[in-house]
């Protein structure tokens, strides 16, 4: 909040048609959207089996547990770890419960149905899911250390894969001054004026010039908090 | 040297010496706590073949000065360097990785969460947005408009 607001104070001086910042026109706190894992579990397409899908709003609004056994895939992974537990859940077959699970594969096989439908596990011993284990799944507070053992471009190209990625990016000052220490070691910790880490990078590293589109000559003024030419 | 006794989520029991599993935060406080312990310690979020692979880690470090507490002065200058032995333990699929990663938060080993997300962070450095989705399997979840957004920006920053 504090940070938006001293962007504000520090264009009201200068020309409103100037082109904004990066930072404030993505603001991703005006984005709602359903929680991420449970969209991506909803379709279970991140598996490298199954072509990636990209996803419409209509998917993430509603995920439909009919759709999710559906297009459950049969990985190898998936095969793992139904091997160590698995409750049948059958609509086709009269009692599964009593099936064990070599008949349920064979005759799930023999009526050409995705045996994966069957079973309505959908955690490991560990208690989460299995689409969980992939990166996007790991805890944030670890995901946040992994970033902050980031260089700032690599956590801009981060900020560009995905919503969750985004988001635990955005306004996280601190992330951005980790990866700064290590681009520019040596840099003052305390930022002068009222620069967002985020900011700072984009003014540093940026090349237009922010009046006009000229590439040449650009370099950043802090003191103005712009970037531009020398006309 | 006393030993110990560890019970990974699939029961199977592993022998390890106390000063080894020690290294585990976790484990240290909790034999603080209770002291002497003669049947195995349930390590319930952990299977035996990660906790394997992490006392193999904690076997190896064992002689390791502890941590300093504040040590971020040291950690500014480190980056992304992984200790050659560190390197080649990491190198395991990406299930198996993402499971230390889990474990070591669990266990509470600092310097192995630390290389773990270092290891991470080195398979994501010089990648494009794309080749991180397809290395780790992310979803792309932007809107066409977010997309757009993104490309405007992208323009911005790079031309």
């Amino acid at each position: 909040m504090a940070s938006s607001r001293a962007t504000a104070s520090r264009r009201s001086s200068k020309d409103f048609t100037t082109p904004l910042r990066r930072s404030n026109r993505l603001n991703p706190r005006l984005v709602t959207y359903a929680d991420p894992p449970e969209v991506i579990s909803g379709n279970g397409s991140n598996s490298p089996l199954i072509p990636t899908k990209r996803w419409s709003k209509t998917d993430v609004k509603e995920p439909s547990p009919k759709l999710r056994h559906q297009s459950r895939p049969s990985n190898d992974l998936t095969q793992k770890f139904s091997q160590k537990r698995c409750r049948t859940k059958g609509e086709k077959t009269p009692d599964p419960e009593e099936l064990d699970e070599e008949l349920l594969r064979r005759t799930c096989e023999s009526l050409n149905i995705d045996y994966s439908l069957f079973d309505d596990w959908t955690e490991d011993p560990r208690g989460m899911r299995i689409e969980d284990m992939k990166i996007p799944f790991l805890p944030s507070e670890i995901m946040l250390q992994i970033f902050s053992e980031c260089r700032p471009e690599v956590l801009v190209e981060c900020k560009k894969t995905c919503r969750r990625f985004r988001d635990l990016l955005s306004g996280n000052s601190s992330i951005w001054r980790k990866a700064r220490d290590k681009s520019y070691p040596g840099l003052p910790l305390k930022l002068p004026l009222d620069f967002d880490e985020e900011e700072l990078f984009d003014m540093t590293t940026g090349k237009k010039c922010d009046y006009c589109d000229t590439k040449k000559k650009v370099r950043p003024y802090y003191v103005w908090s712009v970037r531009c030419c020398q006309e | 040297m006393s030993e110990i006794k560890l019970l990974s989520s699939d029961q199977a029991t592993i022998t390890v010496q106390k000063e080894v599993a020690e290294r585990s935060i976790l484990i240290k406080n909790m034999l603080e706590d209770v002291g002497e312990v003669t049947e195995a310690i349930p390590i319930p979020n952990v299977n035996e073949s990660v906790l394997k692979k992490v006392i193999e880690w904690c076997e190896h470090h064992k002689g390791d000065p502890p941590a300093q507490a504040d040590d971020d002065s040291d950690s500014r200058k480190k980056s992304t360097d992984i200790d050659e032995w560190d390197q080649k333990f990491m190198q395991v699929d990406q299930e198996m990785l993402f499971e230390i990663i889990l474990a070591a938060n669990y266990l509470d080993i600092k310097p192995l969460l630390d290389v773990g997300c270092k290891t991470v962070a080195n398979m994501i450095k010089g990648k494009s947005p794309d080749e991180i989705r397809k290395t780790f399997n992310i979803q792309n979840d932007f809107t066409p408009e977010e997309e757009e957004q993104i490309r405007r920006e992208n323009e911005w920053a790079e031309e």
